[in-house]
C-alpha cells in the first residue's frame, strides 16, 4: 500500500468518524454520553483543536508547495494568496478557539476573528479566480471557457436567491449594524468563493485521473463545504434551528480536512520524485 | 547523418510521461497539442525541432508543477525518446 493510499485511509475515517459523533448529538443531545462524557464546552474544544490542527497543516503544506513555484510563474501568485489566505483562516480559528476555551462566556460576536475571517476569505476567492484565469489561459486546458462561464451565471442565480432568502430576516433583525454586517458577509463572500471553486471545478475536470486532479479534488470540495457551512450558518441561526449546529460543525471541520489533504497531495506532487 | 526522433513516439512519450500527472485526456492532447502549435506535421523531428517541442512542453507543465517537476518530466521525456532512436 502506498504513503498516499494511507493518508486517504486516514483522512476518511477521521472524516466520517468525526460527522457520526458530531450528528449523532442531534438525536441523542440528551444522553449522558453527550451532556456528561462529551458535553457541549468539551467537544468545542476538541472540535477547536481538530480544526486548528489541520488548518496549521493545510498552510504549511500550501506554502511548502507554493514555494516550488518560481519568480516569474503565473501560478505563482494564485498559491502565494492561497497560502495567506489559509494563514489568516489558521491565526483566526487559532483565535476563536482560545476565546472559546479560557473566555468563561466564549468568543463575543463579532470579534477579532471574525474580521480575520472575512479578510482572509477574500484573499481566498481572489486566490481561487487567479486559479482559473491562469489555467484557462494555457492553451491545452482552455476548452470550457463557455461551460465555466455558464456554471459561473447558473451558481450565482441560485446562490443570489438562496441569500436573499437566508439574508432577508437578518438584516430586519433588531441587532447592533455591525453585527448585521458580518453575519451578512460571511455568506455572501462563501458564495462567490463556491462560485469560483465550482468554475475552477470544471476547468480542472480536465486533469481527471491525474495526480493534479486529486489535489484539486480536495482543495475545491474543502472551499465548497466552507461555503455551504456558511450558508447555512446564516439560515439556521436566523431561523434559531440551533439543534442543527452539528451539521455546520461537520461542514467546517470537513472543509479544513479536505484543505489540509489537498495540500499534502499537492506538497507530495511538487516535490517528491515518485509523486 | 543527424539523429532525428520520430514525431508519433515523441507525442506518445510526452502522453504516458505527463498523463499520470494531468490526467489520460489531458495528456494525449498535449503531445499532438505542442507539436501542431509549432506547426511540427512531418513524420521525422531534427534536433532543434525536438528541442523545441521539450521547451514547449516545459513551458506547458510549469503552471501546474512548478519549473523543477516540468524541467525532470521534460528530461524523462528526452530520455525515452533518445533511448529508443
Amino acid at each position: 500500500m502506498t504513503t498516499r493510499r494511507r493518508i486517504d485511509i486516514i483522512f476518511a475515517f477521521v472524516m466520517l468518524g468525526l460527522a457520526t459523533l458530531l450528528l449523532l448529538r442531534i438525536p441523542l443531545g440528551e444522553s449522558a454520553f453527550y451532556s456528561q462524557t462529551l458535553d457541549y464546552k468539551r467537544m468545542l474544544i476538541i472540535g477547536s483543536i481538530i480544526r486548528i490542527c489541520s488548518l496549521g497543516a493545510a498552510w504549511f503544506f500550501i506554502r511548502r508547495g507554493a514555494q516550488q513555484f518560481e519568480s516569474g510563474n503565473p501560478a505563482r501568485k494564485p498559491w502565494r494568496l492561497l497560502e495567506f489566505g489559509l494563514l489568516g483562516y489558521f491565526v483566526a480559528q487559532l483565535l476563536l478557539g482560545s476565546m472559546n476555551t479560557f473566555l468563561a462566556d466564549g468568543a463575543p460576536f463579532p470579534s477579532v476573528a471574525d474580521a480575520l475571517f472575512i479578510l482572509s476569505t477574500v484573499i481566498l476567492v481572489v486566490a481561487v479566480m487567479s486559479f482559473a484565469k491562469v489555467y484557462s489561459l494555457v492553451g491545452y486546458v482552455a476548452g470550457h471557457r463557455n461551460q465555466a462561464f455558464a456554471i459561473a451565471i447558473v451558481m450565482s442565480i441560485v446562490l443570489i436567491f438562496i441569500n436573499w432568502k437566508a439574508l432577508s430576516p437578518v438584516v430586519q433583525a433588531d441587532v447592533p449594524i455591525i453585527e448585521t454586517v458580518v453575519n451578512c458577509a460571511y455568506p455572501i463572500l462563501d458564495s462567490l468563493l463556491a462560485i469560483a471553486s465550482l468554475v475552477l471545478l470544471r476547468i480542472t475536470v480536465g486533469f481527471l485521473g491525474g495526480y493534479l486532479w486529486r489535489v484539486w479534488l480536495a482543495l475545491l470540495a474543502g472551499f465548497i463545504c466552507l461555503a455551504a457551512g456558511d450558508i447555512l450558518y446564516a439560515y439556521v441561526s436566523t431561523m434559531e434551528m440551533t439543534n442543527l449546529d452539528p451539521i455546520m460543525d461537520v461542514m467546517f471541520t470537513w472543509s479544513y480536512l479536505l484543505l489540509a489533504r489537498g495540500a499534502i497531495d499537492h506538497c507530495q506532487l511538487i516535490a517528491s520524485d515518485d509523486a | 547523418m543527424a539523429q532525428t526522433y520520430n514525431t508519433k513516439r515523441v507525442a506518445e512519450t510526452i502522453a504516458r510521461v505527463v498523463s499520470p500527472f494531468v490526467g489520460e485526456a489531458m495528456g494525449q492532447s498535449a503531445g499532438s497539442f505542442f507539436l501542431k502549435r509549432l506547426g511540427l506535421t512531418a513524420d521525422e523531428l531534427n534536433p532543434d525541432e525536438f528541442e523545441a517541442v521539450l521547451k514547449e512542453l516545459k513551458k506547458g507543465l510549469k503552471v501546474f508543477i512548478g519549473q523543477s517537476k516540468a524541467d525532470e518530466l521534460a528530461e524523462e521525456v528526452r530520455s525515452a525518446v533518445s533511448g529508443a532512436a
